[in-house]
């Protein structure tokens, strides 16, 4: 049985402490998704089971709240997924441009690259918008992303440079325009 | 010149602001101490009843008064959640003072419990938000092992547990009665009220939902009193007030200004409008009414904005620039709310989507007359409040306002059967 199982035995362990932390063990569904989604890097069938196995509920149920939230994805979505913020302070500072960057270095929307190393989506506002063209990459901010250095941070993580480094280079400007003239 | 005056953004500037000892040696947890020793739970209410502090979430409730509205009588459990789920394009106040300052809304929370007699605290944190996850996790830890949260906390019969919860990509979670369907593991969808959450909010429970800021002002006002709160603002919107101010601006930021601050004087502590010029600006995030330049005079307040054709909201100002398309802004601003309106209600459901097909066509040159007629139609029949939520109106003022203010723009459009800002990009 274990080994058909695609969650470990740690996210089982993790489970259990999280659900003891709510009054109503339901209210530790969304936490759960993450966790799962953390360990497998996605949501599909398998994770939805066996996330539903652990509060009781059905798999529909379970999908049903899954398909809500825009962060589960229910298909891998490649080692690293660049969030682009297109709203409005972003698309006022050039977002369209650096969508059109992403486009080129990584292609269509949700789509990975053929090496399963990257893909990108266009987002809402990350509430970073001082950091105009905002992204995150795993989740993690990059402030200013313009089309330059959208196109040398995809190459960089096809490269397998190291992430930490990566962000701590683009985290080094501190404005758009000292991020433009690079 | 307009100053900043920083009060929940007070420890901004120190060294690991979000470190416990930054924190106590700072002031940190001395409102809550005082009020557990010192004050009854009646009292606690009354003093953030009488310091006139606002919801800073958007609707403006008095924070007091959403407190005094939990039943006295109620044998159920109450609960105190934060709603930390910011989400409005253009707001970015919230992220920052979970970020920096992670323990003063541990203490806000705290007071607030200790105000309604609960006994569990969540915080609903932006799923997006994984700095801020981090630093409220890790302070949180250390409010346990230092019995600021727990059994008998500082060693008196309050107790009290706190919950870190995370959202998952929903911006209608941020409506507090959809936080609440997605905290208890169901789909972000609002709820019918009444019943309010005062009353039947979490596992239908008295349940005080309130926004980071107005938590964090909160532990200010217990410490310092009413009367040092009113010391900033206006009459009927005292104390302080984060804007975000993004856009068009040559230094965006949060700055946190006296309530009634008016919007040029915002506009200038952030280096003012960029070379590009003002052509309109949002002051509340872009779900606010959009206004026009020569309205830079109004005052960031709740009644200021209303006057002015607007709303506070989330107090975030977006500059759009004199290059930007008004009727591209709008069109994309509306694919946001269709994309985020959950489809519970028919307006709202089918308003946002239409809103948006009108709109792109408008854009693409696509739309004679009666279409800018069809829109303004379908977006008064979203308006009114006929929905569950907010949302709808969310959806309606960018379009409504861009219409009374920018009604050449559109009517260009349609007149040329294109973009002119497009179709002078293709020429230059
Ligand atoms: C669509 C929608 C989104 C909202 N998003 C937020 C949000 O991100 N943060 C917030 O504090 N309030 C948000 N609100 C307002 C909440 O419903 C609620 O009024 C607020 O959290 C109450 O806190 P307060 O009394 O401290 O302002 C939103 C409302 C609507 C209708
Ligand atoms: S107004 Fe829109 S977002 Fe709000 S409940 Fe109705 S359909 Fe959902
Ligand atoms: S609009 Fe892009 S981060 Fe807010």
């Amino acid at each position: 049985m274990t080994d058909t199982r695609v969650l470990s035995e740690d996210f089982y362990t993790r489970a259990k402490q999280i659900v003891a932390r709510y009054p109503v063990a339901r209210s530790a569904l969304i936490m759960l998704l993450h966790d799962a989604q953390d360990e497998v890097g996605y949501v599909d069938d398998d994770v939805i089971r066996e996330v539903g196995s652990v509060l009781g509920l059905t798999p529909a149920d379970v999908e049903g709240v899954a398909t809500f939230y825009t962060m589960f994805k229910r298909r891998h979505p490649g080692k690293f997924l660049i969030s682009l913020c297109t709203n409005m302070s972003c698309t006022i500072n050039g977002a369209d441009e650096t969508a059109a960057a992403l486009r080129d270095a990584v292609g269509p929307e949700h789509e990975t690259t053929s090496d399963g190393v990257c893909s990108w989506e266009s987002v809402e506002c990350l509430a970073t918008c001082h950091w105009a063209v905002a992204a995150q990459v795993n989740y993690l901010d990059i402030p200013y992303l313009t089309p330059d250095r959208a196109t040398k941070l995809v190459s960089d993580l096809k490269a397998g440079r190291d992430l930490d480094e990566i962000l701590s280079e683009l985290r080094a400007a501190k404005s758009l325009q000292e991020a433009k003239s690079g | 010149m307009a100053e900043e005056t920083l009060v929940v953004l007070k420890r901004r500037e120190m060294s690991e602001p979000w470190s416990f000892q930054t924190f106590v040696d700072s002031g940190g947890y001395q409102a809550i101490r005082k009020a557990v020793t010192e004050m009854t739970p009646e009292e606690v209410i009354k003093l953030v009843q009488d310091s006139g502090l606002r919801g800073r979430g958007g609707a403006g409730m008095g924070t007091g008064l959403k407190w005094s509205l939990i039943p006295k009588d109620s044998p159920k459990a109450r609960y105190v959640v934060c709603n930390g789920d910011e989400g409005e394009p253009g707001a970015f106040h919230d992220r920052e003072l979970m970020e920096t300052d992670p323990h003063a809304l541990i203490e806000g929370m705290l007071c607030a419990a200790y105000a309604i007699g609960a006994r569990h605290c969540f915080i609903y944190c932006r799923g997006e938000f994984i700095l801020a996850r981090d630093r409220l996790a890790k302070a949180i830890q250390e409010a346990y092992d230092n019995n600021y949260l727990g059994e008998n906390i500082m060693g008196t019969t309050f107790s009290c547990d706190m919950v870190l919860h995370r959202g998952a990509g929903a911006y209608i979670c941020g409506e507090e009665t959809a936080l609440l369907e997605s905290l208890e593991g169901y789909r972000g969808m609002p709820r019918p009220r009444p019943p309010f959450p005062v009353t039947e909010g979490l596992y239908a429970s008295p349940t005080v939902v309130n926004n980071v800021q107005s938590l964090q002002a909160a532990g200010q006002v217990i410490l310092n009193g009413a009367e040092w709160y009113r010391r900033w603002g206006t009459e009927k919107s005292p104390g302080t007030l984060v804007c975000s101010v993004s856009g068009a601006v040559n230094n965006p930021r949060n700055v946190e200004v006296p309530l009634g601050t008016s919007v040029a004087d915002v506009l200038e502590l952030c280096g003012g409008v960029d070379d590009r010029g003002l052509k309109a600006f949002a002051p509340g995030g872009w779900s606010t009414p959009m206004l026009p330049p020569d309205k830079l005079d109004a005052t960031m307040d709740y009644e200021g904005m209303v006057a002015a054709g607007s709303v506070l909201g989330a107090s975030s100002i977006i500059a759009v620039p004199n290059d930007m398309c008004i009727v591209r802004a709008v069109w994309r601003g509306s694919k946001f709310y269709s994309h985020e309106s959950c489809g519970k209600c028919t307006p709202c459901r089918e308003g946002t989507y239409w809103v948006e097909r009108i709109l792109e066509d408008i854009e693409h040159g696509r739309a004679d007359e009666r279409d800018l007629e069809r829109l303004e139609a379908v977006n008064n029949g979203m308006s009114g409040f006929k929905s569950l939520c907010a949302l709808a109106e969310f959806a309606a003022g960018p379009v409504g306002s861009s219409i009374v203010h920018f009604r050449e723009e559109y009517e260009e459009h349609i007149r040329l059967k294109a973009c002119p800002h497009q179709m002078q990009a293709v020429a230059s």
